[in-house]
């Protein structure tokens, strides 16, 4: 799937957020399940306020980082999916 | 009414002859029994939590009966509450009471409750948190065996106002493995049935806490199998794992979920994480000791 122009975010309705060190913590309402992320999944988590386009997000983080575009999207396109897939992130067009 | 009779939900015969009330983590609990032996191996077994006088009425009652004319048998104990009707050998009953008694006074906890085991060095907690049957009280046992003092080989319990682990001394249930492992087999524990063991931080030579801790230290312990006879290693980690590691062995935090994250995320904050490697319990509590203490 590729929904580079899609916007990434928001959260998930009711998540509770907080920060450990360089790792954010998330609660899920629903399961009560806890989801700690690291320090590069945190950096992600915090640009998918539904405002950024995944292309915005790989570019932000690119910027920060300083790598390529290329080098960092596939995986900052699979922390996506998988904060989408667990219910934290509100869905693709969502 | 006479203890122990008529108030619980199997069956109690025989007179009560021992009648004492302890209070856990804040819940009282007023056991019975007709056996002396029965009577002293409980003593024991509850010695480090504090009792209360005149059995209130909101105690959680137990009875274990000694010489029961119902099934005609010499020997034959029950340790009955409302969910429990266990006939056997004394060993039997008194491990379905610890059983029962722990299960009720974690469910009761009015604070967070976390599936670890707990050792202090002056008013700092270092908190193991792991399920059943990877090692905990083996450590816990182990910790006291290098001199650390003796918090919980249960729970890591946190006081809802003070927002502090407060001790939960249960008495340590031991393997014949484990008894061995941390070189305790000399001591005179109180039989549990299968050859479990249970004994008590003072036996062990320990001193147990009373008051409130500061949890400074959350340790994931990562045993090796069998047979492998690796040395130890111990290595930061990062505080988020440690939130993680709390929360997979909470107990109760479902009951209030956004509190109690927040409360773990607060703990794990203020404390160091660390992994443990190890092959023998003792070497490693030695050098958490030695680190850590």
């Amino acid at each position: 799937m590729d929904d580079a122009g899609a916007r990434v975010g928001p959260a998930v309705h009711g998540v509770v957020e907080t920060e450990v060190d360089e790792s954010i913590a998330l609660l899920h309402p629903d399961s009560s399940q806890v989801y700690v992320l690291n320090a590069t999944a945190a950096d992600v988590w915090r640009l998918s306020d539904g405002e950024l386009t995944l292309d915005g997000v790989v570019a932000a983080l690119a910027v920060a980082y300083g790598a390529t575009p290329e080098s960092i999207r596939a995986e900052v396109a699979a922390t996506v999916g998988r904060l989408r897939d667990d219910g934290l992130l509100m869905p693709a067009g969502g | 009414m006479t203890p122990g009779r008529g108030d619980t939900a199997g069956p109690v015969v025989g007179e009560s002859v021992h009648d004492v009330t302890w209070e856990l983590l804040g819940t009282a609990f007023r056991i019975t029994c007709t056996s002396n032996e029965v009577a002293a191996a409980i003593a024991q077994l509850f010695e480090a939590f504090p009792k209360v006088a005149g059995g209130p009425a909101s105690a959680k009652r137990y009875a274990v009966v000694d010489g029961c004319e119902r099934h005609g048998h010499d020997r034959c104990l029950h340790a009955t509450t409302g969910e429990l009707d266990v006939s056997g050998p004394p060993g039997v009953a008194l491990a379905a009471v610890l059983t029962a008694v722990n299960e009720a006074a974690i469910d009761a906890f009015a604070g967070l409750a976390v599936h670890a085991g707990v050792v202090a060095s002056g008013s700092s907690a270092i908190a193991f948190p792991a399920p059943s049957g990877t090692g905990k009280t083996t450590f816990a046992a182990a910790g006291l065996v290098a001199g650390f003092d003796y918090v919980s080989d249960e729970a890591l319990c946190v006081d809802p106002a003070t927002r502090r682990p407060v001790p939960y001394p249960r008495a340590l249930a031991l393997s014949p493995w484990s008894r061995h492992a941390v070189a305790l087999d000399d001591i005179a524990g109180i039989e549990l049935g299968d050859g479990e063991v249970a004994i008590t931080a003072d036996q062990i030579g320990a001193r147990t806490v009373t008051a409130p801790l500061d949890l400074a230290h959350i340790v994931h312990l990562q045993p090796a199998l069998d047979g492998d006879a690796r040395g130890c290693e111990l290595t930061p980690a990062p505080r988020g794992e440690a939130m993680t590691w709390l929360f997979q062995r909470s107990f109760n935090h479902y009951k209030h979920p956004t509190e109690s994250f927040h409360l773990l995320a607060t703990l794990a904050r203020k404390a160091q994480a660390w992994r443990l490697n190890y092959g023998d319990p003792l070497e490693a509590a030695a050098l958490l000791r030695d680190r850590l203490g």
